[in-house]
């Protein structure tokens, strides 16, 4: 028995594991929200830089494929009206039954393309063209409008859920990408904080490491920022469109597979402070209602919460709005030895 | 499984002598007369000690007189097929649910009993209650001889270890800033496993050393509700004080007066659950019931490992906050941040050297790992992400309503997934089962079964209601 | 799993190629985009990253963008990357800096955007009016594929594979004649029946090329079109106006082994089948051709019927709403379930998968969807004997392992691993006490261990006997010794020192 034992006869099959290619998901949500690319093109001077990022994208999606065969690519175009898949796509489509590839393409891509790229970047561009069709005929809305990002971002994560629940056999890991442009306010991000928030739970819990790129603006968005570091992802803020292939190629390119060892690029810090509720500045030591959560930095005024109306203690607040004294005969004390 | 109680304890597989002298008339008509008379507090009790002896002299030659019976409220749930003990009934065996159909075809009524178990999951409560999110709870076990028996694989020691090793996963990924302490109760004693605290390494790491020991003796609830009362007393008043005990014996060994205990339980607001795992123990549900303000639905007694599991996952979502109860405080915390270091420091907690960690903005003094107690100043460090963490118990995302069957609808795939809709038919008469179509009640959009229990149990986001570009 | 020693040998065979013939095939895009699909994952990234910069990277940079536990595979990388001559010396004169190759990385620049492919991907042929489906497709691929791995096994058949084919077995040494002229399969071709079918095809392909360089075609050619094969979409026609002439015969061959389907052998349009696009694939999901026939005939049912809705084309896996049932499509032809008890039962209906069963399980029933038996002495025995190892048999009863099996043994191993963090186990997808009784089994078949050398007897007295064993003992080459009949062994080369030791110290007496 003990030549059954013998080191020789054991397989190195801890090498062979690692060996093994896991194919990989990797959905790309891309915020097309002519309102924020036009204020890129105004800041930064250069026209087309939804383009430029389209073409970068595309490519990134090539090179995704080409890195396993057995990989599959998602896009998700969060728009000004909605959301909308640009591949995988349903669509009805009035067009002839039967080889629809071959009569109703656009052929915006040359036919000798490797066919598997051709199909997903065929499918991306038309969807691409009917969105935009659909933006110049949209109507322009007056209202405040917030962005549909977390929206986006939650379908992305239902598709995940459903193509490893489809394909339980092959083991597959997922990833997503938010591709976003700058310059948009803080503002706006409050009413998505929640949203957002889930988000990176969801991603923590099916882990998904989300990967953000921003281009352009002055400001880092913290809720993407927070996204990335809960769950081992990698942040870029990206100041022009040009040359981001590049980046797409290198820091966004690592598979889930290879993230334990390759070492990510440094985000330095992330400012998870938030703000209080009543005067909005950020807050170090705060107040916590314990009934809705809500931050405050202040004890508030009547001992209610601004948010849910609840009353407090009395003896509680009392005790908290205390501050440290120091009683006097100890600095009389002091002096004594002194003088 | 019901066992022969023992004089302490009550079958609540009992049902009312009444309808069972009206003869086995018929499943449904029995059924519908228990659910009238079904009552969510416990006042039927008081009316049914009185009927207790008129309704004893009528069945003396129906049944033989075996155990008392008090006119109990029957759980529908428990009650056996024809109106008897669970144990009468015939065995029903799994393979007589599932009948072929005509054609030999057992698809649509797999994808039917698939569709109805999701659904059932995703069935909760959803009104948005306020609740207590920072919560503390001792969680006590039962390590006696009763633990032993093998009718949960491999045995219910086992098993409950396993279990509980999961409820302090979930408890901490649900409540990031609460605390656990685990008591257990053996050979008369209890004993404390680990300490009340917020890391759940170190629970982790208890519960699986206690797998190395035996179950052993008796259990005293007394003694593990003292013990529990003493780790309780100094945690302030904006917590939630709670005990989880999973109780496997059909009694208790107690040096005193268990009902004083629970007296000074009540004083001290302290709530229990107790999840017992042979049968109704009517101390426990004494206890419960006081503790819990009149509610009895704090009580549960598993039918099974399933059920088991879903008892303890209730005691994960936090509890709703009671009028008397209230409680309601500010609690000052502190949002530290988070630093990068070249040079390995110590961290205040541990004494460990790492590289980074997190400043208390108070006293200025590292540790290593949030969500804690800052060992300095006494502050509670926490990060904004673990407040959040508890949002979606206060607002509830709202179930989606099924859509009726129909000839046509509005939508061909589902909105999140973009998985075409399944068209099950019924074979016979083709006409559909089920639409499989769920809808938000806000944004209109149906979604497809999958989507739906992933929406409601870990993204809590109606992808629809927030790709909508209106506020 | 078996990709990696499939990818080993195709690695191998590039690497043996000198470096112009390498930088004549990078000149086609699909090619290079083949050769990426062979590297390890560590050095994809590393290509990748370069492809879109032109600048010169230091080794030492790379070295840091990778943590210390991964330098393993670092340097695996490394070793693979320069050894195809894809890293060159940087431009600049500095040590330690490398680029790309620049043709290699032209074109697979070209592969990812689109750019000048040159009919590199090969050219489809516009306004099809016959559509040849995919099942046709499929069904000619099995059969002609199978018909030569039945011929390899035995089994009467209808029609035997070309001459060419036979030609090419018996050239790869997988089958060779025996006394009356016939063919007879060999032991490597007992290893070769074990191996899942992307394995088998580059075997053969393999050989192709080998036979093709003997025979004066040139070697580029013949990859280029093979690495065009793998990247041509299923189901489509291609027309061969724009292959050169080696390739033009390469396409008949191709005809024999299924990889490409023609109406008529004169037309100039062809099909790939989907051995074809397995080429370059990873995917395990496929392992047989019979196993391709079944899955897209099972989908073939479904796609008929839905003829009116229409699904994005290109998403081939959309089924109709009327399957239920997910986990019963996704297990794969073939799938093995074994227990503790030695018992098999294979999932499988195709005669060839019951054929490679047999030649080590005693099979003893047949179902309409599945075959048992069991695995005994006599049968691993009969294996053994014909040449095939312990460990192909363990490998392929792990590659066709039923999903469920392999699931069962994450968890297991899942549990051990929370129960003791340091537990170094790997996966156990099959029962240990089968796989430890198998290679028993082939130990006992190497009860003898022979060793050549030369018996020292006939000793005048003890003294001279001890000293000389001691002296062998010492010097290591001692093998038996018997102390009472004063005869000792000693192997091959120690015998000169021993006589030379003996001529020594006896002719001192």
């Amino acid at each position: 028995m003990d030549a059954i034992s013998d080191p020789a006869f054991q397989s190195t099959k801890s090498l062979k594991t690692a060996a093994e290619e896991l194919p990989s998901l990797l959905t790309v949500i891309v915020d097309t929200t002519p309102k924020l690319w036009a204020e890129l093109d105004k800041e930064s001077g250069q026209n087309k830089n939804l383009i430029h990022t389209l073409q970068s994208l595309i490519v990134f999606l090539n090179a995704h494929l080409t890195f396993n065969s057995a990989n599959q690519v998602c896009v998700i175009a969060a728009h000004s009206k909605g959301i909308k898949y640009l591949y995988p796509t349903t669509t009805v489509s009035s067009k002839e039954n039967g080889s629809i590839k071959q009569n109703g393409d656009l052929k915006i891509i040359s036919n000798n393309m490797y066919r598997q790229f051709r199909n997903v970047d065929e499918t991306v561009l038309e969807e691409l063209y009917k969105l935009m069709l659909e933006e110049k005929n949209a109507e322009i809305v007056d209202r405040p409008q917030k962005s549909t990002l977390s929206g986006a971002m939650s379908a992305g994560f239902t598709y995940i859920n459903r193509t490893i629940k489809e394909q339980e056999n092959t083991s597959l890991k997922a990833r997503l990408v938010v591709l976003t442009c700058g310059s948009s306010s803080e503002k706006d991000e409050i009413f998505q904080y929640i949203p957002i928030m889930n988000c990176i739970f969801t991603a923590t819990k099916i882990k998904c490491p989300i990967d953000v790129v921003k281009i352009g603006g002055s400001q880092e968005s913290t809720f993407l920022q927070q996204a990335t570091d809960a769950t081992n992802g990698v942040y870029l803020h990206v100041p022009t469109t040009e040359g981001l292939i590049q980046y797409l190629s290198t820091a966004m390119f690592i598979d889930p597979s290879l993230r334990p060892i390759i070492v990510k690029p440094n985000q330095g810090s992330v400012d998870f402070r938030t703000s209080c509720y009543l005067t909005g500045k950020v807050v170090a030591v705060g107040f916590v209602c314990s009934v809705c959560l809500c931050v405050l930095s202040v004890v508030p005024p009547g001992n209610k919460c601004p948010a849910c109306d609840s009353e407090f203690d009395e003896h509680v607040t009392a005790r908290l709005k205390r501050k440290p004294v120091v009683p006097n005969s100890v600095a009389k004390k002091k002096r004594k030895p002194e003088s | 499984m019901p066992r022969i109680a023992d004089s302490d304890s009550d079958d609540d597989t009992l049902k009312k002598p009444a309808q069972r002298a009206k003869g086995k008339a018929g499943k449904v008509k029995k059924h519908v007369r228990i659910e009238d008379d079904y009552n969510e507090d416990g006042n039927s009790l008081s009316e049914g000690d009185e009927n207790i002896f008129s309704e004893d002299e009528e069945r003396a030659d129906s049944r033989p007189a075996s155990s008392r019976k008090k006119k109990k409220v029957a759980n529908t749930n428990l009650l056996g097929a024809n109106g008897g003990y669970a144990w009468e009934e015939d065995i029903q065996r799994s393979w007589d649910l599932v009948k072929v159909d005509d054609e030999g075809s057992m698809a649509a009524l797999v994808s039917s009993i698939i569709e109805a178990r999701k659904k059932r999951a995703s069935n909760k409560n959803m009104t948005p209650f306020q609740r207590g999110i920072i919560r503390t709870l001792i969680l006590v076990l039962d390590c006696s001889d009763s633990m032993t028996e093998k009718d949960l694989r491999p045995n219910r020691y086992a098993m409950t270890i396993q279990y509980a090793l999961n409820f302090v996963h979930e408890f901490f990924d649900q409540n990031p800033i609460s605390q656990i302490g685990i008591v257990c109760m053996r050979n008369d004693l209890a004993h404390l496993i680990s300490q009340v605290s917020g890391n759940p390494q170190d629970h982790i790491d208890a519960l699986k050393n206690m797998r190395k020991q035996e179950p052993q003796g008796n259990s005293s609830l007394q003694n593990a509700l003292e013990m529990a009362r003493g780790l309780l007393l100094h945690v302030p008043a904006h917590c939630t004080r709670e005990v989880l005990i999973v109780f496997g014996a059909l009694s208790s060994t107690d040096p005193g007066d268990i009902h004083q205990t629970i007296g000074s339980l009540v004083q001290e607001r302290i709530r229990v659950r107790v999840i017992g795992l042979s049968a109704q123990v009517a101390v426990c549900k004494e206890l419960c019931k006081q503790t819990n303000y009149g509610d009895n639905s704090f009580y549960g007694v598993i039918l099974n490992e399933v059920h088991f599991r879903d008892l303890f996952a209730d005691a994960v979502t936090p509890l709703p906050v009671n009028k008397i109860n209230k409680g309601f405080t500010l609690v000052k915390m502190g949002f530290p941040t988070r630093v990068y270091e070249d040079m390995p420091s110590f961290c205040t907690c541990h004494s460990k050297l790492m590289y980074g960690g997190y400043f208390c903005p108070n006293c200025k003094s590292k540790v290593c790992s949030l969500p804690t107690v800052c060992p300095c100043c006494d502050l509670m460090l926490i990060l904004s992400t673990h407040l959040a963490r508890s949002y979606h118990h206060l607002m509830p995302l709202k179930t989606f309503q099924e859509v009726g069957v129909a000839e046509t609808f509005p939508s061909e795939t589902c909105f999140s997934c973009q998985k075409r809709f399944p068209r099950l038919k019924n074979h016979k008469s083709h006409e559909l089962l089920t639409s499989s179509r769920y809808r938000c009640a806000d944004c209109h959009r149906d979604f497809c079964i999958d989507c739906d229990v992933f929406i409601h149990e870990i993204l809590h986001n109606c992808p629809g209601c927030e790709s909508s570009p209106d506020v | 799993m078996s990709s990696a020693p499939f990818k080993a040998t195709v690695n191998e065979y590039l690497e043996d190629l000198p470096p112009q013939v390498q930088s004549r095939l990078y000149t086609s895009p699909a090619t290079c985009l083949a050769i990426y699909r062979l590297l390890p994952k560590l050095a994809k990234f590393f290509i990748m990253s370069m492809v879109f910069n032109e600048n010169d990277v230091s080794l030492r940079d790379l070295d840091r963008w990778v943590q210390s536990n991964g330098k393993f595979q670092l340097n695996e990388a490394i070793k693979s990357m320069k050894s195809l001559h894809l890293l060159i010396e940087g431009r600049s004169e500095q040590p330690f800096m490398i680029n790309l190759n620049s043709i290699f990385r032209s074109s697979f620049r070209n592969a990812l955007t689109g750019g000048e492919v040159n009919n590199s991907f090969g050219n489809v042929v516009e306004n099809e009016h016959e559509v040849v489906l995919p099942e046709m497709l499929d069904q000619y691929a099995a059969n002609k594929w199978e018909s030569i791995l039945h011929f390899m096994v035995g089994t009467p058949l209808t029609q035997t594979p070309s001459r060419n084919v036979l030609s090419l077995l018996q050239h790869s040494k997988l089958m060779e004649e025996n006394n009356t002229g016939e063919l007879q399969i060999t032991n490597e071709g007992f290893q070769f029946l074990l191996q899942d079918a992307n394995a088998q095809i580059w075997t053969l392909l393999l050989q192709y090329l080998r036979l093709a360089e003997t025979l004066q075609m040139d070697p580029v050619d013949v990859l280029n079109f093979i690495f065009m094969l793998g990247a041509l979409e299923l189901g489509k026609a291609y027309s061969d106006s724009h292959l050169s002439d080696t390739q033009k015969i390469m396409l008949q061959d191709m005809r024999d082994y299924g990889l490409v389907f023609q109406k008529a052998s004169n037309t100039s349009k062809f099909y790939p089948t989907r051995l074809a696009a397995m080429l370059t694939s990873d995917s395990m999901s496929i392992r047989s051709a019979s196993s391709a026939m079944n899955t897209v005939l099972s989908q073939g049912t479904s796609s008929n019927s839905k003829a009116d809705d229409t699904t994005a084309a290109s998403d081939g896996r959309e089924q109709d709403g009327t399957q239920v049932g997910i986990a019963a499509r996704n297990i794969p032809d073939g799938a093995v379930v074994l227990e503790t008890n030695f018992k098999i039962y294979s999932y499988s209906n195709s005669p060839l998968q019951i054929a490679i069963l047999s030649l080590f399980v005693h099979l003893k029933a047949r179902f309409s969807n599945m075959v048992t038996g069991q695995i005994t002495r006599e049968s691993i025995r009969r294996a053994l004997l014909n040449g095939i190892t312990a460990d192909q048999i363990i490998a392929y009863m792990e590659t066709h392992a039923h999903p469920q099996m392999r699931r069962l043994a994450e968890q297991t191993l899942d549990k051990k691993l929370e129960l003791d963090p340091n537990c170094k186990e790997g996966l156990q997808i099959l029962p240990p006490t089968v796989v430890d009784q198998v290679k028993l089994w082939q130990l006992e078949l190497d009860r003898i261990i022979n060793y050549d050398g030369y018996l020292f007897t006939d000793f005048d007295n003890s003294q001279e006997y001890s000293l000389l064993c001691d002296y062998s003992n010492d010097i290591g080459v001692l093998l038996w010794k018997d102390d009472k009949k004063r005869r000792f062994f000693v192997s091959q080369e120690g015998n000169a020192q021993v006589i030379d030791y003996a001529k020594r110290k006896l002719k001192k007496k």
